[in-house]
């Protein structure tokens, strides 16, 4: 199959004066020829615009310091079925119910509200109050969670591989991915996809350490923990603290994920491993949090709020985003300011310098 | 195999499934993981329904023409039938709800492989 990554590398190699030069003097095979790439490529190209995401998507308004906003939550029970949202059980304001997937999910869901408006001033996912919309109980033996743009899905997992998904790191992972798209967008795949799930991980674990108060060296630093089956070996699906420890079992392999650009992984899977690489910007941010110490939702946790507000770039690398993070962190804090040298320390710990 | 960024129906066909496929999950929350299917021991309707829909001819009616560009996290499949090079890779969001219904209900039958 001739995919979009052939048609890139077609595009870069056949530079505009080597084009102009064939079409001169090239024979009518090779004009014909010429003629193809460039129709491929302009058809790549409006993939890439197509990819991009919606330009109207743009950094969210910062809340006034004496607006009192109003969170707005619906909990749905999917019934094991595929098609979302499913039966509205569970609304804002009403109590519990017997149903405890649906009030974790409920739960979860205030908690990533309550971090993004305590510390960031920003009411919900688009800035603008957006009701938080949760499937439970989606589809039969699914072993996953998602956001699709719009709400999350929750599996109750097949209980072999996964079991509960609505734990509190996974929900505000999921609902960081909202924040992503309500902020400018990260393209899922490459190293911008990467980033999209490094934010997302590390704001589900902000979730959890601001929920219970936890300060950066009193953290677990995990991504659901507990949620795999019992006999997987392994903790969690991912650690910031060691990426690629936080599993190892004959089911799964290995936990993939790198802590340094030495052992980036080069792959098309998992949209160029979004999932795997994700653990060097990961570890960058855990290594930042220990050096300021105190609660990472506070320093490291806004100069990465910052960035993602300021970066502007759906296909941002990770460098990129590094030189991002510097020059929130200066503005912030001061131009050599200890949270300006420990950023850049971090990201040299990782194999990126900035 | 790795398909790329273009998912969808990018396979090759067969006329018959065979005794027994492989589905390989990916995608998803970072997780990837394998297992195998033997049509013998499906209970009659399933086995009816994986033989119908699964077929050559059905197959491209799974894809959805658009992928949801917002979607995060989404499971991809990829259905290997044995004894052939056979392959068939779709990502959740531009998997059709029959073809999702018919892989949740293999999962009980699924035979998971160590790696």
């Amino acid at each position: 199959m001739c995919n979009s990554n052939h048609i890139h590398s077609i595009e870069c190699i056949l530079p505009p004066h080597m084009i102009e030069a064939i079409n001169m003097r090239g024979n009518k095979k090779m004009r014909k020829m010429v003629a193809r790439l460039i129709k491929d490529a302009d058809s790549y190209r409006q993939s890439r615009i197509a990819a991009a995401p919606n330009k109207s998507f743009m950094a969210a308004p910062k809340l006034a310091a004496s607006a009192r906003p109003k969170i707005n939550r619906k909990v749905y029970n999917g019934q094991k079925k595929v098609k979302l949202p499913g039966i509205l059980v569970r609304k804002e304001g009403e109590p519990p119910c017997k149903d405890k997937v649906v009030n974790a999910a409920y739960d979860g869901a205030g908690d990533v509200y309550d971090l993004y408006l305590k510390q960031y001033r920003r009411n919900s996912l688009d800035g603008n109050g957006m009701t938080l919309i949760s499937t439970v109980h989606h589809r039969r033996n699914y072993n996953n969670a998602f956001w699709n743009g719009q709400q999350m899905a929750y599996g109750d997992g097949d209980g072999v591989i996964f079991t509960n998904m609505t734990e509190l790191s996974i929900v505000g992972h999921e609902l960081s991915h909202g924040v992503v798209q309500f902020s400018g967008g990260l393209v899922y795949r490459d190293q911008s996809g990467a980033l999209n799930e490094s934010f997302a991980d590390v704001f589900g674990a902000l979730t959890k350490q601001h929920k219970l108060k936890q300060s950066a060296c009193d953290a677990d630093w995990l991504i659901g923990k507990g949620i795999l089956g019992p006999n997987i070996k392994g903790v969690a699906l991912r650690s910031l603290k060691t990426p690629g420890e936080a599993y190892d079992d004959q089911l799964l392999g290995k936990d993939p994920q790198p802590y340094h650009m030495d052992y980036y992984v080069n792959t098309t899977s998992d949209n160029g491993g979004v999932h795997i690489n994700s653990g060097i910007p990961n570890h960058a941010f855990y290594l930042l949090a220990q050096y300021l110490g105190g609660n990472s939702w506070g320093k490291a946790g806004h100069i990465w709020y910052d960035t993602m507000q300021a970066i502007n770039n759906p296909y941002a690398t990770f460098n990129d985003w590094a030189d991002k993070t510097v020059e929130m962190a200066r503005a912030r804090f001061g131009n050599g300011s200890r949270e300006v040298i420990y950023t850049r320390r971090a990201w040299n710990l990782v194999g990126i310098t900035v | 195999m790795e398909s790329g960024r273009n998912y969808g129906i990018n396979t090759m066909y067969s006329s018959s499934i065979g005794s027994t496929f492989t589905i390989k999950f990916s995608g998803g929350m970072g997780i990837s993981y394998k297992g195998s299917v033997d049509l013998s021991a499906l209970p009659q309707d399933l086995y009816e329904d994986v033989q119908t829909k699964l077929s050559e001819k059905n197959l491209s009616k799974f894809s959805r023409e658009n992928r949801n560009q917002y979607i995060t996290d989404s499971v991809i499949y990829e259905l290997q039938y044995k004894d052939s090079d056979n392959k068939f890779t779709i990502e959740e969001s531009q998997a059709s709800d029959d073809f999702l219904e018919l892989i949740d209900s293999l999962r009980p039958y699924l035979n998971l492989e160590l790696k």
